[in-house]
């Protein structure tokens, strides 16, 4: 699947130890729910067992088209098919792909993907208020506001407010 | 036992089955709650031996009036991360006679005291649609804050719901 600047495919095993590094780095991760560093091992057992992307949960590896690199991925979790709603995951982790608009991209592509492919009418997504670039791709992307959580995740010694924000299927750039 | 002014919360038991299939059967009863598919005597059951041990990965409560009437059910769920002592109360009274006594008021307050002396919980929050009103005061009136609206994240009834996020903090249950 390709965007302007990026391609999303299926991941693989081979995709491992780029995410270990990732997961190493605490820039890639402060700004991520995640709190326990995974091993290389455990990340491999992950990718080598994991099913193909479905309904529920499609998620994909994000190229870099000019340089074919890996620099992170892309999911959608709870794809319910009744309200035909998600919520978006996304992981930047390559810093030499940060502010360039590579976060943008996968994120309009795979948008694009849930409301033309899927058939989704809503995606939805938290971030940490503080996140301030990443808020800024999603709304280039055309995501709103709907409001903030107060206190919802804990992390580096203090609680942190999220953001709560949505697109609906006639929102989504074309 | 888990008492309040009006109602006290009890461990659910297999007696309760048979109450909760005919209720949740109820649709007029469950509009507020996104039940869309009918339940089964044997889900219920299921429940009920599910839920016979309230604990900290589900606090799951019949709910009965101080004299011993079952109103319905309560609890406290989604405590995956402990870390972040936060949890999503969801509290269903389907017995539509005992509407308009309070005892939902009543049940939020008890069940959230119980969530934050007992449970060490820092944050409560919740999910209703947007045009259940009667909820959404009741809940206020329990300290809980608006945070957020949820644009068109619920089909049922052949249109789409928004949902309206709402928590509550430690020290601000009244």
């Amino acid at each position: 699947m390709n965007g302007d600047l990026v391609t999303l495919r299926p991941m693989d095993p081979g995709d491992a130890a780029a995410q270990h590094r990732w997961f190493q780095d605490p820039d890639v991760t402060r700004y991520t729910g995640f709190r326990y560093p995974p091993s290389l091992t455990a990340i491999e057992t992950r990718l080598r067992g994991a099913e193909d992307s479905t309904f529920a949960n499609p998620r994909f590896a994000i190229d870099r088209r000019d340089t074919g690199e890996t620099i992170g991925y892309v999911a959608l979790r709870d794809v319910t098919p009744e309200s035909r709603a998600g919520e978006l995951d996304i992981v930047i982790g390559e810093r030499s792909a940060w502010n360039l608009g590579f976060g943008t991209d996968a994120t309009r592509t795979i948008c694009r993907y849930a409301f033309r492919t899927l058939g989704l009418h809503r995606v939805h997504l938290w971030v940490f208020t503080e996140n301030a670039a990443a808020i800024r791709a999603y709304e280039k992307a055309g995501f709103v506001r709907e409001g903030v959580a107060r206190d919802r995740w804990f992390k580096h010694g203090r609680w942190h407010d999220c953001l709560l924000m949505g697109l609906l299927a006639d929102e989504a750039a074309p | 036992m888990v008492p309040g002014a009006l109602v006290r919360l009890r461990a659910p038991e297999p007696a309760d089955a048979e109450s909760f299939y005919e209720w949740f059967n109820d649709t007029e009863a469950t509009a507020g709650l996104g039940v869309r598919y009918p339940v089964s005597r044997r889900t219920e059951r299921e429940w009920v031996e599910r839920g016979a041990v309230p604990s900290y990965a589900g606090a799951h409560f019949a709910v009965e009036t101080l004299d011993g009437t079952l109103l319905g059910t309560c609890g406290l769920y989604g405590t995956n991360a402990p870390e972040n002592r936060s949890a999503e109360l969801g509290v269903a009274l389907v017995d539509r006679t005992q509407w308009g006594k309070g005892y939902g008021t009543d049940t939020v307050r008890t069940l959230c005291r119980f969530g934050f002396e007992e449970m060490n919980l820092h944050r409560i929050e919740l999910l209703v649609f947007a045009h259940h009103a009667y909820a959404i005061k009741a809940y206020e009136r329990a300290g809980f804050v608006r945070e957020a609206v949820a644009r068109q994240a619920h089909w049922g009834d052949g249109r789409y719901y928004d949902d309206v996020y709402m928590s509550l903090l430690e020290g601000e249950l009244r």
